[in-house]
C-alpha cells in the first residue's frame, strides 16, 4: 500500500527565518502555526492530533522536549501530540508520522509544527557545543557539523577533480534565491570574491559554504485527501514518501562509505519516486527544496536524487540547471543557506516553499508552471534521509 | 641471563630552539656556549602517554615475550591517584594478573623502578617486567630551566631470558639534599642556590656512587666503555665531568643540546641510545640522581647484535621546530589562547568509559567470525551478513592509509585547525579520529598514518586517552 494520493497539504505557515531575539521558542510556535490554520482556513480546535519536530530541546531542554511543549504554546490540551527527533530530518519526519496518521483514518485533519531555538545562546555554543560537548566521549571526537560534511568535500574534491570555485556556485546561486524570500535569515547576494575571501570554516568548507544558526519555526495543516476540497481550494497532494538510514549513524567509522555521496539520500528518493510514479526525477519534477547545509551537501544531493548522474553535479551548477530560470530549479527560497536552518522547522519550511511553488504564490521566486516538487531532507553525515514528492493535483 | 632483553625510547617531535625562548624574553637565558633545542610534548601528551608510546615500542614485536608488570616511573604522573602503570598495562593490552607499580618522588625514579624490576625478577613474582619513564617537567615561564628540561621518555623490557645486556653491580645511596624540588600543587621545580646544588650535590653525590660502584665491582674507571649521566644543565655537567675524571669521550652524549634533560626518564633514555651503538663486552656505568643516587654497572652481552639485527623503529625518530615559544606556552597550558580545550566539557560517563575499556584502550574492534567483516566500534548484529553475535574481538591493526580529512578551524583546539582523518585500517576496520603530529599541509588521501595514544580531554576531571593518527613518516 503507498501513501500516495491519501493526504493533502492545506495549509502552511512559518516565521521569519533569523536571529529571532525578541521571540521564544513558543512565540515561534504560535506565529507558524496561526499562519497555517489561516491558510488553512482551520480553528485550532479542529486540530485532532499534532505532530512536533523539534531536534534539540533549547535552553539547556527547557522546551522541546515533549508534545506538551506544543500544547503548551497553542493551549492545544485536547489533541495528542507526539515530539518527533530525528536529527535534521526531524521536520520532515514529523510530516512524515502525521501524513501516515492521517492516512490510516484516525485523523481526518492534524498539525504539524517544526521548531528550533538556536539563538539563545551564541553561536559557538549552539553549533560547537552540539558535537564538541555532545556523542561518544572520544571515538570521532574533534568533529563537528561542518567538519563532518567537509571529509565530504575533500574525498568529491579529489575524487572529481574539482574545487572551491565550484561550491562558491552553489553559494551564490542560494544566497541570490535567498535576496527574493522576505523569511530568509540572509536576504543578500554575494560575489565570487566576498566567498573565496571569507574566513575557511572547516576546509575545504568556508563561511559562505555553511548554513548559519538561526531560529524558527514553521507548520503544515494536514488532512484526508477525500476531505481536501472541502476545507481548502487549492491542496497540496503527497505522492510519495521516502526516509531511509542505510548507513546508521556512524559514517565515518562505515568501512562501506565512499564519501562521494549520500546512501540514505539514494533510498528515500527511490521510495518516494517509486510510490510517486516517477521515472525520471529530472523531466518530471519541476522545483526542488534540498539540504544545503553545507553546499558541499547540495552538489552530491543533485546526483543521489537523480537529478544528474555521479560526477555531473558540478556541472548541473555550472550550467545553471539548478538557478531560478534554469531548467530545475532547486532552493528557490535560498534554501539552508540563506534562510538559515533552525533543524526541526527546516523540513517543514521545505514543503512550505514547495507549497508556495505549486500553488502559484512564490511571488519574485515563483517557478512558471511548477506543477510537481520535491523536498530533501539530510540528517546527520547522511545517518538519515528523507524525501518527499508533493503535487498539485 | 637476568638483564635488559628490551628497549625503545620515545621522544615527542617538536623542538623548542633555545634561541627562540631567548627571543621571547629578549634576554640570554642561556650561557653561550653552543646553541641548542629542547623536545616539547605535544598537547595531548603528558608523561603518561609518552611512557604508553615507550612501551608499545619496546614490546612492538609480535613475537616478543610479554611481561608480567608494568612498573611506570615519573615526577609528572598526571594523576596523584590513578596508577599509570594500569592504564599502559591496559594500552599494551597485558593481561590483568600483572604486578603494577608507579615510582615517583625524585629524578631517580627511573632507576628505581629499574632496581625494583630487577629485584622482581630475581626475587621470582615475575619473569619479565616493562619500566616505562617519562617525564614532563616544567620550569618557571622565563627561567633558564625551561631551556633545558626536555620532555621524553624510555622504556626498558627487564627479564630472564636472552639478555642484551646483564647487570654487574649496583650502588645507591639515599641523602636528603636541597637540590631541585617541587611541591604538591606546584607545577613547576624549585631551586635554591644553584651552584651549592650543582657542585655540593649533584657532583659530589654522584661521584660517591660512582666510587662506590667501582670500589664494589673492583674496577677501574679506564675499564669502564660507556659512562652514562643525566645532566641536568651545561655547568653541572661539565664540572662533573671534569671532576670525575673521565676522559670526554667515554662519556655517553648527554643530549642536552638534542633533546634535554628529560627527568626520571632521562638516564634510561640516555642508557637505549648507549645501547643503540653498543658492542658485545662493554661495561656501561649508568648513574642517576635524585635525593641521593643510583649507580649501576651493565655488561653487554652477544644478543646486542640480534636485536640491532631486528627491524625496529628509529629511536629517537625526527624532530621539527616548534613554531615559536608561545605554541610551546599553549601546549603546555601555561597560556590560554581562545577556544582552547579548557573551554569545553565534553560529556563523559565514567561507567561507558570503564565498559570500553579494552576496546578504546588496547584498540579492539570486532570482527565477524561468518563473513570477516571488521568493525569499530563494537556491535552485535553484523550489518553485512544480519548475523547476531557472531563477532569476536579483534585487535585492530594501527596503520593504515588515509580515506578523506578534513582541517576543523571550530573545533577547540590548542592547535587549529584539527585534523580530522578517516583511515582505513591495514587489517581491516575504518577509524574516524584526530590527526596529531601532523603539519595541516601534510594530510593527502592514501597518505599512511598510525595510530597513537594520546590525552583528549578531561571531562568530570578525568583524564580521557584514546588513539589520534600521525603521518608514518612525520616531515621535518
Amino acid at each position: 500500500m503507498s501513501i500516495r494520493d491519501k493526504v493533502a497539504i492545506i495549509g502552511v505557515g512559518a516565521t521569519k527565518f533569523g536571529e529571532n531575539f525578541t521571540q521564544d521558542y513558543s512565540d515561534m510556535i504560535v506565529e507558524a502555526a496561526y499562519e497555517a490554520f489561516e491558510d488553512a482556513k482551520v480553528s485550532p480546535s479542529q486540530i485532532q492530533a499534532a505532530w512536533l519536530g523539534t531536534c534539540f530541546p533549547d535552553s539547556g531542554g527547557y522546551q522541546g522536549n515533549a508534545g506538551a511543549s506544543l500544547a503548551d504554546a497553542l493551549s492545544l490540551y485536547k489533541a495528542p501530540i507526539s515530539r518527533v527527533a530525528n536529527y535534521c530530518a526531524t521536520g520532515t519526519d514529523a510530516f512524515r508520522n502525521a501524513c501516515f496518521a492521517v492516512a490510516s483514518g484516525v485523523y481526518d485533519i492534524v498539525l504539524v509544527v517544526g521548531a528550533e531555538k538556536m539563538r539563545d545562546v551564541t553561536p559557538r555554543e549552539s553549533l560547537v557545543g552540539q558535537l564538541a560537548e555532545t556523542g561518544h566521549p572520544v571515538h570521532g571526537k574533534g568533529v563537528t557539523a561542518p567538519g563532518m560534511f567537509a571529509l565530504i568535500a575533500t574525498r568529491y574534491f579529489d575524487f572529481f577533480g574539482i574545487g572551491r570555485e565550484t561550491l562558491a556556485k552553489v553559494a551564490m546561486k542560494n544566497h541570490r534565491h535567498g535576496s527574493l524570500n522576505p523569511k530568509a535569515h540572509f536576504q543578500k547576494e554575494i560575489t565570487l570574491e566576498q566567498y573565496l575571501k571569507a574566513p575557511m570554516v572547516a576546509d575545504p568548507l568556508g563561511l559562505y559554504d555553511c548554513c548559519p544558526q538561526t531560529d524558527g519555526a514553521a507548520a503544515a495543516v494536514i488532512c484526508r485527501a477525500d476531505l481536501a476540497s472541502t476545507f481548502s481550494q487549492e491542496p497540496l497532494f503527497v505522492k510519495g514518501l521516502g526516509l531511509a538510514n542505510p548507513v546508521g549513524d556512524k559514517l565515518a567509522f562505515n568501512p562501506e562509505s565512499d564519501f562521494i555521496s549520500f546512501q540514505a539520500t539514494k533510498e528515500a528518493a527511490q521510495q518516494a519516486y517509486d510510490q510517486a510514479g516517477i521515472k525520471d526525477p529530472f523531466k518530471e519534477i519541476d522545483v526542488a527544496e534540498v539540504h544545503d547545509c553545507f553546499t558541499i551537501t547540495e552538489l552530491v544531493t543533485y546526483e543521489d536524487l537523480g537529478f544528474c548522474r555521479k560526477g555531473e553535479g558540478p556541472q548541473f551548477i555550472d550550467k545553471g540547471v539548478s538557478s531560478l530560470d534554469g531548467e530545475l530549479p532547486v532552493n528557490t527560497s535560498g534554501g539552508l543557506k540563506s534562510c538559515g536552518h533552525p533543524i526541526g522547522a527546516s523540513g517543514l519550511r521545505m514543503i512550505g516553499e514547495i507549497t508556495d511553488q505549486l500553488r502559484g504564490r512564490a511571488g519574485r521566486r515563483q517557478v512558471k508552471g511548477a506543477k510537481r516538487g520535491l523536498v530533501h531532507n539530510l540528517g546527520g553525515l547522511g545517518a538519515v534521509t528523507s524525501v518527499i514528492v508533493l503535487a498539485s493535483s | 641471563m637476568i638483564g635488559i632483553l628490551d628497549y625503545a625510547a620515545y621522544v615527542p617531535i617538536s623542538r623548542l630552539a633555545w634561541a627562540e625562548i631567548a627571543r621571547a624574553w629578549a634576554r640570554s637565558l642561556v650561557p653561550p656556549q653552543g646553541s641548542g633545542e629542547r623536545a616539547v610534548a605535544n598537547f595531548d601528551e603528558d608523561s603518561l602517554t609518552l611512557a604508553a608510546e615507550a612501551a608499545l615500542r619496546c614490546l612492538g614485536h609480535p613475537e616478543g615475550p610479554r611481561p608480567d608488570g608494568i612498573f611506570f616511573a615519573s615526577t609528572t604522573a598526571p594523576d596523584q591517584e590513578r596508577q599509570a602503570a594500569t592504564v599502559i598495562a591496559a594500552v599494551t593490552d597485558l593481561p590483568r594478573e600483572i604486578r603494577t607499580a608507579d615510582f615517583a618522588g625524585s629524578l631517580r625514579a627511573g632507576t628505581s623502578a629499574l632496581l625494583a624490576a630487577l629485584d622482581a625478577v630475581k626475587g621470582g613474582p615475575a619473569w619479565s617486567v616493562l619500566v616505562a619513564a617519562a617525564d614532563c617537567r616544567l620550569a618557571e615561564p622565563g627561567q633558564t630551566a625551561e631551556a633545558f628540561i626536555g620532555d621524553g621518555a624510555a622504556a626498558l623490557l627487564i627479564g630472564e631470558g636472552e639478555a642484551i645486556a646483564t647487570v654487574e653491580a649496583v650502588h645507591s645511596v639515599a641523602e636528603e639534599f636541597p637540590g631541585t624540588w617541587r611541591r604538591s600543587g606546584n607545577p613547576f621545580i624549585e631551586n635554591d642556590d644553584e651552584k651549592f646544588a650543582a657542585t655540593y650535590g649533584y657532583q659530589r653525590i654522584l661521584l660517591d656512587a660512582m666510587r662506590g660502584l667501582l670500589e664494589k665491582a673492583q674496577l677501574t674507571p679506564k675499564q669502564l666503555s660507556k659512562v652514562v649521566c643525566p645532566a641536568p644543565d651545561l655547568s653541572s655537567y661539565t664540572a662533573l665531568a671534569k671532576a670525575s675524571g673521565i676522559p670526554l669521550a667515554f662519556l655517553q652524549d648527554p643530549l642536552l643540546l638534542s633533546v634535554g634533560f628529560t627527568g626520571a626518564a632521562c638516564p634510561l633514555l640516555l642508557l637505549t641510545t648507549c645501547l643503540e651503538r653498543a658492542e658485545p663486552g662493554q661495561l656501561i656505568l649508568l648513574l642517576s640522581y635524585g635525593g641521593g643516587a643510583d649507580a649501576i654497572l651493565l655488561s653487554v652481552t652477544d644478543q646486542i647484535e640480534v636485536h640491532r639485527s631486528r627491524a625496529r623503529c628509529p629511536l629517537l625518530g625526527p624532530g621539527r621546530p616548534l613554531a615559536s615559544y608561545q605554541t610551546y606556552l599553549r601546549y603546555r597550558d601555561l597560556v590560554r589562547s581562545q577556544h582552547g580545550l579548557w573551554e569545553i566539557e565534553p560529556f563523559s560517563s565514567l561507567t561507558m568509559m570503564w565498559r570500553e575499556g579494552k576496546q578504546n584502550l588496547a584498540l579492539y574492534g570486532v570482527r565477524c567470525t561468518k563473513c570477516e567483516a571488521v568493525f569499530f566500534p563494537a556491535r552485535r548484529v553484523c550489518p553485512r551478513c544480519d548475523t547476531k553475535d557472531a563477532f569476536e574481538p579483534y585487535k585492530l591493526g594501527r596503520r593504515g592509509k588515509l580515506v578523506t580529512f578534513s582541517k576543523d578551524r571550530l573545533y577547540p583546539s590548542p592547535e587549529s585547525p584539527t585534523v580530522m582523518a578517516v583511515i582505513d585500517l591495514d587489517g581491516g576496520g575504518r577509524f574516524f579520529t584526530q590527526m596529531t603530529d601532523c603539519d595541516p599541509d601534510a594530510p593527502r588521501i592514501g597518505m599512511d598514518v598510525e595510530l597513537t595514544f594520546r590525552k583528549f580531554h578531561e571531562s568530570k576531571g578525568y583524564a580521557h586517552y584514546f588513539w589520534k593518527a600521525r603521518p608514518v613518516h612525520p616531515g621535518p
